[in-house]
């Protein structure tokens, strides 16, 4: 098949591989798509952006799991996570109640599809706010949650090791209370506690 | 509770079983009666357990500087077509096509001519089409594309217009809809447009023709609202559809 968007084996091949190319085109093709259900339905351009880079991750994760079994346009199938997370989103917020997802086992009728998006939502609100603290805070952070030492950490850095300790702890308590200001943040607290 | 660097560390040691004797069984102790220290630990852990994603992570953030990428291209006003659903080349020449004939018409707009329609509209570019059920054979699909780009639109409705009532994809809609617009059939051009669903992959190219349809039937304030829903978000037709729309009001 010629057509570009039908491929998804062409398309997933280049999510699994970090192609820029590839997965620019699939966003610039369809976030647009995304962005009108979103807005027609409560939210913004900002909910949109957020919702389908939480689905891209989730799909990610499957491909690179090899979890990703789907009988529809790898389009398609993110387009349904984008609608479950936004649902799942307007629900948390207490602006719906609860909906039927079964549209979602439909198009990946051999996994546990559901089980897996809300264990990666969890960790892509953490992903988010930690991108937006600064480039030292996400490498001490990476770096020790990576498994370094923070002796090691400090070595690498040229810093001391006490401002080293220091540091990681401020960027830790940053990004759980930038994680924990975040409405979704209290509906998945409920879910570990 | 208050967050202080030995509170962190004692977690951190707890949880990566570093905690020994006393210190671990004071520690469990204090779990079992404190709320707040257990959702201060749970609130770690979901930290070391994301953290430790590094390719998640590293994902994300090449969404966030692809969506970066993206703005500003559109601020720039460069329309790329990457869009990966049109061919290339067929893309690229409906765009410079298209900004052509719009800097022709704000050229002639000073000397008075005022034909809308004449100056945004370029059909459909013909691209390599996804030949499903609807156009099942490749000497059907080649006697669409050439009497489309011949602009022999009353064949093009002859081969569609049964297939696209039914179940014909939206892409051929989208080339059914083009030719009644050609043979002045505005009326059924716009249910084609019409049908074509919101979750579609098509649904902009289908609201852009929409609008000009309107605009050809001099149905101005049926085109502006259509117009603005295209504008309201980044799509391949943003910057043309708030062009369109001041000069739509400019002339009411």
């Amino acid at each position: 098949m010629k057509f570009y968007e039908n491929n998804n084996d062409s398309i997933i091949e280049g999510i699994k591989n970090g192609d820029h190319v590839i997965i620019k085109a699939f966003y610039k093709t369809h976030l647009p798509r995304i962005t009108r259900y979103i807005l027609k339905n409560s939210g913004n351009l900002d909910d949109a952006r957020d919702i389908f880079q939480d689905a891209l991750v989730i799909v990610f994760k499957k491909i690179k799991n090899n979890r990703l079994h789907i009988d529809c346009a790898l389009g398609t199938y993110v387009y349904g996570i984008c609608k479950y997370l936004w649902l799942n989103r307007l629900k948390s917020m207490g602006k719906m109640e609860a909906f039927d997802a079964d549209f979602l086992k439909l198009q990946d009728p051999t996994d546990d599809a559901l089980d897996i998006i809300v264990k990666s939502e969890r960790k892509s609100l953490v992903h988010k706010y930690l991108l937006k603290l600064g480039e030292g805070c996400q490498e001490i952070l990476l770096m020790f949650f990576g498994g370094y030492s923070l002796k090691e950490i400090a070595k690498q850095k040229d810093l001391s090791e006490g401002y080293t300790r220091k540091r990681k702890f401020l960027c830790q308590k940053k990004l759980i209370e930038l994680t924990e200001k975040d409405p979704r943040f209290k509906e998945f607290r409920e879910v570990l506690l | 509770m208050e967050r202080t660097q030995e509170l962190f560390e004692k977690i951190d040691a707890y949880l990566n079983g570093k905690l020994e004797g006393y210190h671990l069984k004071s520690f469990q102790e204090a779990l079992k009666v404190d709320e707040a220290l257990r959702s201060e630990v749970e609130k770690y852990r979901l930290v070391q357990t994301a953290l430790k994603d590094k390719e998640g992570i590293a994902f994300r953030k090449k969404l966030q500087n692809i969506d970066s990428e993206l703005k500003n291209e559109s601020a720039n006003k460069k329309l790329t077509f990457n869009i990966p659903r049109i061919n290339w080349k067929s893309a690229a020449v409906f765009v410079i096509l298209i900004s052509l004939i719009s800097l022709v018409y704000f050229q002639n707009l000073s000397s008075g001519k005022n034909d809308l329609f004449a100056s945004y509209y370029v059909p459909y570019p013909m691209e390599d089409l996804t030949r499903g059920e609807e156009i099942s054979s490749h000497a059907s699909f080649n006697k669409l594309a050439l009497n489309y780009k011949n602009e022999d639109y009353e064949k093009v409705i002859k081969i569609l217009e049964n297939k696209a009532e039914t179940a014909a994809s939206d892409q051929l809609k989208l080339y059914l809809g083009n030719s009644y617009l050609n043979v002045n059939k505005e009326d059924k051009a716009i249910k084609v447009f019409q049908s074509i669903d919101e979750e579609s992959a098509f649904y902009d190219d289908a609201r852009w023709f929409l609008a000009l349809t309107y605009v050809k039937m001099n149905k101005v304030n049926k085109a502006i609202p259509v117009l603005k829903e295209l504008n309201a978000y980044n799509n391949l037709y943003t910057g043309k559809a708030s062009e369109l729309i001041k000069a739509l009001k400019r002339n009411k």
